[in-house]
């Protein structure tokens, strides 16, 4: 049994609906989608990664009860890319293409409500107003970046997170963490491995699901996928990433909620 | 590790100096102990892997497997050998002068992180100017920021400012800073020291003391914190862990270590495992989570606690192996660790770049991690090397002293 295997065979044990996660995973062990594949993008992930233990009850009873899901992308430092088209390309937009391709017949939208160069704690300051605003089902908190290059206290970090997540859920919306962009140019620099392990204590401690942007970055940049360490200005490489940052967070939040949905692999 | 080398028989010092005050508890060091050289020593090699990102190596070192690591062995030791070394000298020399050598040790210290601190600045600079991304537009901030000589220079040099994986040096240097007076204490006063020491440590976490950093937040070894490790390792080392033998040498103990140290293996590897979190009760994370490592949680220190009490009850004094040559590397690493550990932090960049420039494979990250131990080892056997031939000089020969290095190393 692969590494693979064995995570999905401790989260089959557990699930309801065996049958509708089986779907799932089967999209997200599949993830070389179509502008990935005409770019010739291998950007699969181990199941494992994407697999939690963690639930999403608000989002699969959005999705089943109103068919709709409105996901927030809220949290420290930008999810744009730079540039012309940045937007478009982004996560946040691919990640709504793909949810709306995945699961016909339900109306996803997602707002990036995200300002470059923000502290968790200026993050919160806001949150209450922008949840007020945007009403999510789930809310996509990233984290980890902007607190880590100003080196804001650990303990301090910590207590930020765990406040916004009780915030978030107060506000009647489920929430998926994600950490920091694996950099191995700046690994040195910026104290990734501190911050990145305190969000995953408090992902452990609220159960909630962690998109583990770091570790599925390491992956590709070790599986040879990408080249995250020669300079580079053309954006192509930030596209691709996004896009498949896109694909992996849907198929993560289609396992994790328990979704009907179409495979990754047929479109 | 024991205090059992460090007998309370109150044999009269050597050369008492008239300054020299008669202390409540006095000892005498026994013979070197080298179980503090090997462990010291294998704490050192555990840092290095530790300090190199992206490093398939350190996910077999002692921090995946419990929730202390190298960090707690670096400065418990630390604590131990300096009571060691300056504690018989205050006994002998009196408080000034063996407070003297002391801030002179902190001040050598200081020296070395300024000198890691402009190797961190040579490579930030290369960076800067080599390197570019959209993807990581943000993270690049950073090193516009950190670039600026101006303010980032005079923030290192006041211990504000510290790169990634240089914040045990600037807390070595605080902790030495405020010994003199502890030592003065612990040599008359063991228990009130000891107390006190638990007693900042508790005003620490309850009030939130700190020291700041710059840009933002706080030390991220507040020393306020882990002084009780280091003030513990020189209690233990004062006769401390003697007179408390029995407790440590107690089977009980051994069974409560164990199963602790079980225990926090467990959780810690339900961190990275997601399979083995669902047998972990939730209540119990939420208890435990996070462990903070900037505040020394009891669980890191009783982890730690707990694999010394294994240490000791399995690695006697005597230990024959401790005279093998297989060891003879990791303890001549401990023997020199000052050197050894600035080695370290500078060998664990270069290993970054090698593995960034060259080859990312995992044959190339064991292969950058075998080499920097074998120049870490190479480098000590360098410097023993050159202590003995300078110890053959008769001037230059120390009479009657502990041996500076154990306290890391007389520069």
């Amino acid at each position: 049994m692969t590494k693979a295997d064995f995570g999905w065979a401790l989260a089959c044990r557990r699930s309801i609906g065996c049958a509708t996660v089986l779907a799932a995973a089967i999209g997200c062990a599949v993830l070389p989608t179509d502008a990935a594949a005409q770019k010739g993008v291998n950007c699969s992930v181990p199941q494992d990664m994407i697999l939690s233990e963690s639930r999403l009850p608000r989002v699969t009873k959005s999705v089943h009860d109103t068919k709709a899901l409105a996901i927030a992308i809220l949290g420290a430092g930008a999810a744009s890319l730079p540039g012309p088209g940045g937007k478009e390309t982004s996560y946040p937009a691919q990640l709504e293409g793909v949810l709306s391709k995945r699961l016909p017949g339900i109306a996803v939208k997602v707002g990036a409500y995200t300002v470059p160069r923000q502290t968790l704690k200026e993050v919160a300051r806001n949150a209450k107003r922008v949840l007020a605003e945007a009403k999510p089902n789930l809310v996509v908190l990233q984290a980890g970046t902007v607190d880590a290059i100003r080196h804001t206290d650990l303990d301090d970090f910590g207590e930020e997170l765990e406040y916004l997540i009780d915030t978030i859920q107060g506000a009647g919306a489920d929430v998926v963490l994600v950490n920091l962009q694996y950099n191995p140019r700046l690994e040195t620099m910026i104290p990734t491995t501190a911050y990145s392990g305190m969000i995953q204590s408090i992902a452990v401690e609220k159960d909630v699901p962690l998109f583990d942007r770091l570790g599925i970055m390491r992956y590709w940049s070790e599986s040879g996928f990408f080249d995250f360490y020669t300079p580079t200005k053309d954006p192509t490489i930030a596209h691709q990433v996004h896009h498949c940052i896109g694909q992996a967070l849907a198929a993560q939040i289609i396992a994790t909620a328990r979704l009907r949905a179409r495979s990754a692999s047929n479109f | 590790m024991s205090g059992a080398t460090l007998p309370a028989d109150g044999a009269p010092p050597t050369a008492v100096s008239p300054k020299a005050v008669p202390v409540a508890s006095a000892f005498v060091p026994g013979q070197r102990d080298l179980r503090l050289d090997l462990f010291r020593g294998i704490a050192l090699w555990l840092i290095y892997l530790d300090h190199i990102p992206s490093n398939i190596v350190n996910r077999f070192t002692i921090r995946n497997y419990g929730f202390s690591d190298a960090t707690e062995i670096f400065i418990f030791i630390s604590g131990y050998t300096a009571a060691y070394v300056y504690g018989r000298a205050m006994r002998d020399q009196g408080f000034v002068i063996s407070g003297a050598r002391i801030l002179r040790r902190a001040w050598q210290i200081y020296v070395a992180h300024i000198f890691l601190f402009a190797i961190y600045l040579a490579e930030i600079s290369y960076v800067a100017s080599n390197f570019a991304n959209p993807l990581y537009a943000e993270e690049m901030n950073i090193v516009s920021f950190l670039s600026n000589p101006d303010t980032m220079i005079v923030q290192a040099l006041l211990l504000k400012f510290k790169p990634v994986n240089m914040d045990v040096l600037p807390l070595y240097i605080v902790l030495l800073f405020m010994f003199p007076p502890i030592l003065w204490l612990l040599l008359r006063r063991p228990t009130l020291a000891l107390g006190l020491s638990a007693a900042l440590y508790a005003a620490a976490r309850i009030l939130s003391l700190n020291l700041p950093a710059y840009p933002g937040g706080v030390w991220f070894f507040n020393p306020f914190a882990w002084q009780l490790l280091f003030v513990f390792g020189a209690w233990c080392a004062l006769g401390g862990a003697a007179r408390h033998a029995r407790i440590v040498k107690s089977p009980w103990t051994l069974l409560a270590a164990c199963g602790y140290l079980l225990f926090s293996m467990f959780i810690a590897l339900s961190w990275r495992h997601e399979g083995l979190r669902e047998f972990v009760p939730q209540i119990v994370q939420v208890i435990i989570e996070p462990v903070s490592k900037t505040n020394l949680s009891l669980l890191r220190l009783f982890h730690f606690f707990a694999i010394a009490v294994v240490v000791v009850s399995f690695v006697p004094l005597d230990w024959p192996a401790l005279k093998s040559p297989l060891l003879r590397p990791a303890i001549v690493c401990g023997q020199h660790s000052l050197e050894i550990f600035c080695l370290g932090v500078f060998l664990a960049f270069a290993a970054h770049f090698v593995v960034g420039e060259f080859s990312g494979a995992v044959t190339a990250q064991v292969l950058v991690s075998i080499n920097g131990i074998l120049i870490m080892i190479l480098t000590a056997g360098l410097i023993s090397w050159y202590k003995e031939i300078e110890g053959r000089r008769p001037k230059a020969q120390k009479k009657d002293m502990p041996d500076a290095d154990l306290a890391g190393g007389e520069v």
